[in-house]
């Protein structure tokens, strides 16, 4: 009997180890599966969540863009006369060296011409002779006529009488005009200013030989008129439309580096030169404390503006396609792709011509790979950035 | 067993062997070259080609693929070529067939370098060709600092440093990161040069026929000959402004009138900084065979040298010094191995109960691993956290060995055996069964050498390291061990062995009573043990057919049901003490913008991670200087929009892991428009990324790239949703911004310019003269030739105003142009990067992956390039690389590696036993330990790795062995006329010391392992845990299973062989 039970409970306590067994068995399993499977959906929610990108959005801008035209251009005087030697001969004296100011009738230089003042002496002797030789001839016709009267004399001998006065007054007439050309000349001997300006040249020296046998020669002195420059532009043919007479313009010299000076466009040739596919452009720049001097280089800085109304982004909001260019713009929370067309670009921000309206909340620096109908969580909101084009204009000095 | 005899006769022998062993041994430990893994030698070309300004589209048109297909037909043995195309560089990087001999296949590739070069672009610099192999990391950076200008940062780094540090053995050292390069500028003054109608390039010709390196010669005058030169080149920077350049009418413009030349550095377009403050860093990289640690110290010990030359103010610090981290995981793995072997002592202790024989373990274990270390030094291998993993799995096995000889020699002397009798006999007796039990667990390591690949240098060390150590401990057993027993043993044993149980009376047992208690005590249980062990495999010999039913029913449901469970892992995450993240902003954002973002994100994580926590942050922004460091380390950057942040932690921080959770959740938030990716920082995971800079690479394949690029935004989207991915991202950009140029050529033609005219002024403005016409001058003060290059400031040229209005300039007085007025500009997106993958352009997806295993994140990424295929670009292909692919490769090596040793260990000991089904039986007990090995990898939630399936292959091993001693004991008792069950049952109990003091030497010794503490601890536990979870149970099928199986198998043979027996046939 006592057996008997002991074998029981030896049967119950087996039955009881395997039962406890079972059960921890049980719940390794059944547990290590439930935190298994919780882990993975939470991780599951996590990677959704973490799927939904992050966006900053912006709106379009009304601006106009502005883009700088830059062009090499030459400074010349508003006038600039050169001024040659009429007479040959011998500088006596100068009397303006450059960069002198000279108002108009001012003795530049004085001519040494001896060989004129001979010739002048020459003509004014023939015409002595001449209207001598005139005198002569009119005595001698009068005397004629008066004995034609009385028929003393033939008809023919007078009437060669007369001819021969009329000759020899035309002779006087010519040695006149001769001197008169000589004293003309004589004239010469001294350079003149033409015009209020600065002496930009002077060639020759005292005791200069000077030859005045045309254009071969260096001008003797130069004159310029300073009081305001005349810019000249070669513009490229693509931006002649851009170009209006009244428009501003900047220069900039290498020799003043911090100074901008202003300039307006006076003229155009209207013509593209068939060799340089440019057209000629006048502009004027007033020159009141003459630092602009004639023959300088000098940038010419032309603002294109356009449309003041405008949409613009910056260009960072831009996605490239094979299909175009797109923007991504958030609606309820979820991206829609919007086909774009641009304008100008001037680097840092574009005109947008079609495609979003001004209202629209456009995703900057969108992710590499938007999808349409993708969540999206707007992390920021800004106006598009006010002064973007401000690195389009170099400031003076850098 | 003539060996025994031998080792008792010249016992002298057998002490040399052994003080040679420790010898050498001890030699080899100091000598041996310590790292964080095996060399893995895949040898690796990289072909880096330079070209300043050459965007990547035209690289990879132009001069990439052109050098990829001569490639193919001209260079053998080729596996995969690999190519990046980026702005300036182009990077080729060859990886060969295994067993290639290197140097040939570098000169076959230097050969078509050569070859290709004259039909590449004009003022191409040959290729630099570089052999390196895949564990090429950084292993060290020294970072450069303080209140010097980055100019001379970078100067002083690369030519003052670097050559001082290229005699560290095994270390490479490309160019510095960061700083700027010192150049010799010419400054281009636009208005200036067209002011004075100069044009770029007659600057540039200028600086080429006026700064010449030319030779003049000697003169012989007299008795002498003189040394004749010329002023060829100026000797002073400034006498380089006075240079003529041309002459019109009369006057001669000088370079001073043009541009102006200075000391400086061309624009910078790579950025570091060191805790905020501009730095240079210069990172090793360890190549060869020379270890980890010989190269940081190596480095470490030369800087306070270089310090001494170097100006005051400059800091060197070390950044992402690797060695405290390889050192510490080898450490900890040597103390694992140290604490294994002394508990295993101490268990010795316990079952044997005397210290004599303890002792002779005790000295054994040490001698096979010094043996093993040895030869693994012998072989060129390392001591690293592979080998030592090994060893210290040796360590459990190692004791087998000589316990069961002197377990032997003490039944022996039991029976009345003198001494030498005794260690004679047993030495017989066990001498074959030892082998077979040795060979038995060397020959499941045999699968490990057809691993391929990374797994292959991974894993071979270890599995060589186990198989010598147990040799050694093999020969160890039949050599030191006979001769130790014939001394130590002496005869206090002998009479133990005549006056009863020998372990009970120490003669130190007054010394240590309580020890001795302890042990009687644990004797005492043992026996309780024992005879509950009889009791139960009583029962279950009463119910054969149920019990086996129950058992393998239970084993085989365990594996059914918790296997799909776990997960599969390449290999165990290692997180150490830095975090690496990469940022992207949106494509194109120059580097100063770039720079700013950093500054706002290192802010944020100095928010996250307490700033006492962190150490360093160090930031690098952009393309390096150098397509050098570009080929040995790739952490995807590919453009100044692109920069990596280290932060280094300090000595007591969080958990990275749990830094890296929050940073992913956070900065993607507050950082709208950049991309951030997590890169491995630790050393462990960048070998194991193969130098990738993520773990998972969708590559999309196909000759249309444009369709591909489609098609990898849909899957990318698809895989975001895929729990576990993260850091998801497209490597390849097409959105770079690009401004074209079209120049009317018909307009340009007619104005009297030529495209050629307007590329030249277009390159000197915008990248410089130096790839076209390079120049260098010399400074004759520290003979260093820094180039001299004409460029225009960037800053002179910022707005696209500016570009329109470059000046163009002809030969020869044509009328002044401008860009704008011969090109319209167009905005249009371009390729900031082009990669190739065997000569066809690629998409990367690049993911990583966190919280759920890399197996069931494959099998969903299979799922979605399932569902998607329709949507694939006719004629494109999609592979998945990365460790995805390394650990599909290994695992379908590794399991049909697993059924091969079963089947060999089978075959050995049909050998051993002659029989075709007493082995079977033994085969038998296998599924209770791989049943074993999934509750264990179950319950401690660790996913199935390689070193699992090592663990698991090392269990194979030993529950074979095990139960060939229950086995063949059985059969000894089958063979003295016992019945089947009563053989199982003998056996059963005679082997269950032998088999309970193996087992549990084993999962002790890999108890420290399981817990997987300490740097890089992570690695190996999972080993341990499959090895104990796996021996448990393996154990518990030896003892019981096993018999009752055996009895099962033998009940009909009994029954045959007493019917047989009248007729005289003896079993």
């Amino acid at each position: 009997m006592p057996a008997d039970t002991q074998k029981k409970r030896t049967g119950r306590r087996r039955w009881i180890i395997a039962a406890v067994a079972a059960i921890i068995v049980i719940t390794l399993v059944v547990g290590g599966i439930l935190i298994r499977t919780h882990n993975e959906s939470a991780l599951a929610k996590a990677t959704d969540e973490d799927a939904t990108p992050s966006v900053d959005v912006i709106t379009p801008r009304h601006t106009a863009p502005q883009s700088v035209l830059r062009l090499p251009g030459d400074v010349q005087a508003w006038y600039e006369a050169p001024i040659y030697a009429q007479v040959s001969g011998y500088l006596r004296m100068w009397y303006k060296d450059i960069g002198a100011v000279v108002k108009a009738g001012d003795l530049l230089a004085v001519i040494d011409t001896p060989e004129l003042d001979q010739q002048l002496r020459q003509a004014q002797a023939a015409l002595g002779e001449a209207v001598a030789n005139e005198k002569l001839a009119e005595v001698t016709a009068a005397r004629w006529q008066h004995l034609l009267v009385t028929n003393a004399v033939s008809r023919q001998s007078t009437d060669v009488a007369t001819s021969d006065e009329a000759v020899k007054r035309a002779a006087v007439a010519a040695a006149q005009a001769d001197v008169d050309r000589l004293h003309a000349l004589e004239a010469f001997k001294r350079l003149i200013a033409p015009f209020d300006g600065v002496v930009t040249v002077r060639r020759t020296d005292v005791g200069a030989l000077i030859r005045a046998n045309g254009v071969s020669d260096p001008e003797l002195f130069a004159v310029a008129d300073i009081h305001a420059m005349r810019v000249y532009v070669r513009v490229p043919q693509s931006y002649t439309a851009q170009i209006h007479v009244g428009m501003q313009a900047r220069l900039r010299l290498p020799d003043y580096p911090d100074r901008v000076f202003a300039a307006r466009v006076i003229t155009a040739a209207h013509q593209i030169a068939l060799t340089s596919r440019t057209m000629l452009v006048e502009l004027e720049a007033p020159n009141p404390d003459g630092a602009l001097s004639p023959g300088s280089y000098a940038t010419v800085e032309f603002e294109l503006r356009s449309d003041p109304h405008t949409l613009i982004l910056p260009t960072s909001a831009l996605i490239f396609q094979q299909h175009g260019m797109q923007v991504a713009t958030v609606v309820n929370g979820r991206v829609a792709l919007r086909q774009i067309r641009i304008g100008r670009d001037t680097g840092t921000e574009v005109e947008i011509t079609s495609g979003i309206g001004p209202k629209d909340e456009v995703i900057d620096s969108p992710p590499d790979s938007l999808a349409s109908g993708e969540q999206v969580r707007v992390a920021g909101h800004h106006p598009a950035p006010p002064n973007g084009g401000a690195a389009d204009m170099p400031q003076p000095g850098q | 067993m003539w060996i025994v005899r031998v080792a008792l006769d010249k016992a002298y022998t057998i002490f040399v062997m052994v003080i040679c062993i420790v010898l050498f041994g001890v030699m080899a430990v100091i000598e041996i070259p310590r790292d964080i893994f095996p060399n893995i030698n895949i040898p690796i070309v990289a072909v880096v080609f330079t070209y300043s300004g050459m965007l990547p589209a035209d690289m990879s048109g132009r001069i990439v693929y052109y050098f990829e297909r001569t490639l193919t037909t001209q260079v053998n043995n080729v596996k995969t070529i690999e190519s990046q195309s980026l702005d300036g560089y182009g990077i080729i990087k060859i990886y060969f067939q295994s067993g290639v001999d290197i140097s040939t296949a570098l000169a076959q590739t230097t050969a078509v370098a050569q070859t290709v070069l004259k039909l590449l672009p004009p003022g191409i610099t040959p290729p630099f060709v570089l052999s390196y192999s895949a564990d090429t990391v950084p292993v060290i950076q020294l970072a450069l600092s303080g209140h010097v200008p980055q100019v001379k940062l970078f100067d002083l780094a690369q030519n003052f440093i670097r050559p001082q540090l290229a005699s560290v053995a095994g270390a490479s050292i490309p160019s510095p990161y960061g700083g700027l390069n010192r150049s010799i500028m010419a400054d281009l003054n636009l208005t200036a040069m067209q002011a004075n109608n100069v044009s770029a390039s007659e600057v540039v010709t200028a600086l080429e026929h006026q700064n010449l390196v030319i030779p003049a010669g000697t003169e012989k005058i007299g008795p002498y000959e003189d040394y004749v030169a010329l002023n060829a080149s100026p000797t002073e920077i400034d006498k380089i402004n006075d240079l003529p350049v041309k002459r019109v009418n009369g006057t001669v413009i000088y370079m001073r009138d043009v541009a102006f030349v200075h000391n400086g550095a061309p624009p910078q377009t790579n950025l570091v900084r060191d805790n905020g403050d501009r730095a240079v860093l210069l990172p090793v990289y360890k190549i060869g065979t020379a270890s980890t640690l010989s190269i940081t110290s190596g480095v470490k010990s030369r800087i306070p040298r270089l310090k001494e030359g170097m100006p005051k103010g400059l800091n060197i610090s070390v950044v992402g010094d690797q060695s405290g981290f390889v050192k510490a995981a080898i450490d900890g793995v040597v103390s694992e191995g140290t604490i294994a072997a002394s508990l295993t002592a101490l268990l010795m202790l316990l079952f044997l109960g005397s210290w004599r024989p303890t002792v002779i373990v005790a000295v054994s274990i040490p001698l096979a691993i010094l043996v093993s270390i040895c030869v693994l030094w012998g072989m060129g291998d390392s001591l690293n956290t592979m080998t030592a993993g090994g060893l210290a799995l040796a360590v459990g096995i190692l004791v087998d060995d000589t316990t069961v000889m002197i377990e032997n020699i003490s039944v022996h002397l039991e029976e009345g055996k003198n001494l030498r009798d005794a260690i004679l006999a047993a030495g017989k007796e066990i001498a074959l069964p030892a082998l077979v039990s040795t060979l038995s667990i060397c020959i499941v390591f045999v699968p490990m050498f057809i691993l391929s690949g990374v797994s292959y240098y991974l894993f071979t060390p270890l599995a060589l390291a186990v198989i010598l150590a147990l040799l050694a401990s093999y020969v160890l057993s039949r050599t030191l061990v006979p001769t130790a027993a014939m001394y130590l043993l002496t005869e206090k044993e002998e009479k133990d062995g005549d006056a009863g149980p020998p372990r009970r009376r120490s003669l130190y047992r007054r010394l240590v009573t309580p020890l001795t208690r302890f042990q009687q005590w644990f004797e005492r249980g043992f026996k309780r043990l024992g005879e509950a062990h009889s009791r139960l495999l009583e029962g279950a010999l009463g119910r054969p057919w149920i019990f086996v039913g129950a058992f393998l029913a239970f084993s085989l449901a365990s594996i059914a049901v918790l296997e799909p469970w776990l997960g599969r892992d390449f290999f165990p995450h290692v997180y150490g003490d830095s975090i690496a993240l990469h940022i992207r902003a949106h494509s194109g954002t120059r580097i100063e913008d770039t720079a700013r973002l950093c500054d706002e994100i290192e802010q944020k994580i100095r928010q996250i991670i307490q700033p006492k926590n962190i150490k360093t942050i160090t930031d690098n922004i952009d393309l390096p200087y150098s397509g050098l460091n570009m080929a040995y380390s790739n952490t995807g950057t590919i453009g100044p929009q692109d920069a990596d942040i280290i932060v280094t932690m300090g000595p007591s921080h969080g958990s990275t892991l749990g830094y890296i959770r929050t940073l992913r959740h956070v900065l993607p938030r507050d950082f709208p428009g950049t991309t951030f990716a997590f890169l491995p920082a630790d050393i462990t995971s960048q070998i194991l990324n193969f130098g990738t800079p993520s773990s998972i690479d969708l590559q999309i394949s196909g000759s249309d790239e444009a369709a591909d690029h489609a098609y990898a935004v849909k899957l990318l989207h698809r895989l975001k949703h895929v729990a576990g991915v993260v850091d998801a991202r497209l490597q390849q950009r097409f959105d770079y911004p690009e401004i074209n140029v079209a120049v009317d050529r018909t307009l340009a033609q007619q104005v009297g310019l030529t495209q050629s005219n307007v590329a030249d002024s277009l390159l000197s403005v915008l990248s410089g003269s130096f790839q076209v016409k390079p120049n260098f001058w010399l400074d004759v003060k520290s003979g260093v030739s820094y180039p001299l290059i004409a460029q225009t400031p960037q800053y002179r040229v910022d707005s696209l105003s500016d570009l329109t209005n470059i000046p163009i300039t002809g030969q020869g007085g044509a009328d002044k142009q401008i860009l704008g007025a011969l090109a319209t500009f167009e905005r249009g997106p371009a390729d900031a990067i082009v990669s190739h993958y065997n000569v066809q352009p690629v998409v990367d997806i690049y993911a990583t992956y966190s919280g759920r295993d890399l197996g069931s994140i494959n099998d969903d990424i299979q799922d979605i390039l399932k569902q998607t295929a329709k949507q694939k670009p006719q004629g494109s292909s999609v592979a998945v690389r990365g460790q995805v692919e390394t650990m599909e490769t290994a695992y379908s090596l590794l399991f049909p590696g697993i059924g091969a040793a079963i089947l060999l260990v089978y075959l050995l000991i049909v050998i051993n036993f002659q029989s075709w089904l007493d082995p079977f039986v033994i085969v038998t007990a296998l599924p209770a330990a791989l049943a074993g090995i999934v509750w264990a990898l179950f319950i401690t939630f660790t996913p199935i790795s390689v070193p699992a399936l090592t663990g698991t292959i090392m269990c194979m091993g030993i529950a074979t062995a095990n139960s060939v001693l229950v086995i063949s004991f059985a059969r000894e008792e089958l063979a003295a006329g016992r019945d089947a069950v009563t053989a199982a049952l003998k056996a059963g109990q005679g082997r269950l010391r032998p088999v309970i003091m193996t087992a549990t030497a084993m999962i002790i010794g890999m108890g420290p392992m399981s817990l997987g503490l300490g740097a890089g601890g992570a690695q190996n536990a999972p080993l341990g845990r499959a090895v104990i979870g796996g021996l448990l149970f393996a154990t518990v099928s030896t003892l019981f299973f096993v018999p009752v199986v055996f009895s099962l198998v033998h009940r009909r043979d009994q029954h045959e062989k007493t019917d047989q027996d009248p007729d005289g046939h003896p079993a």
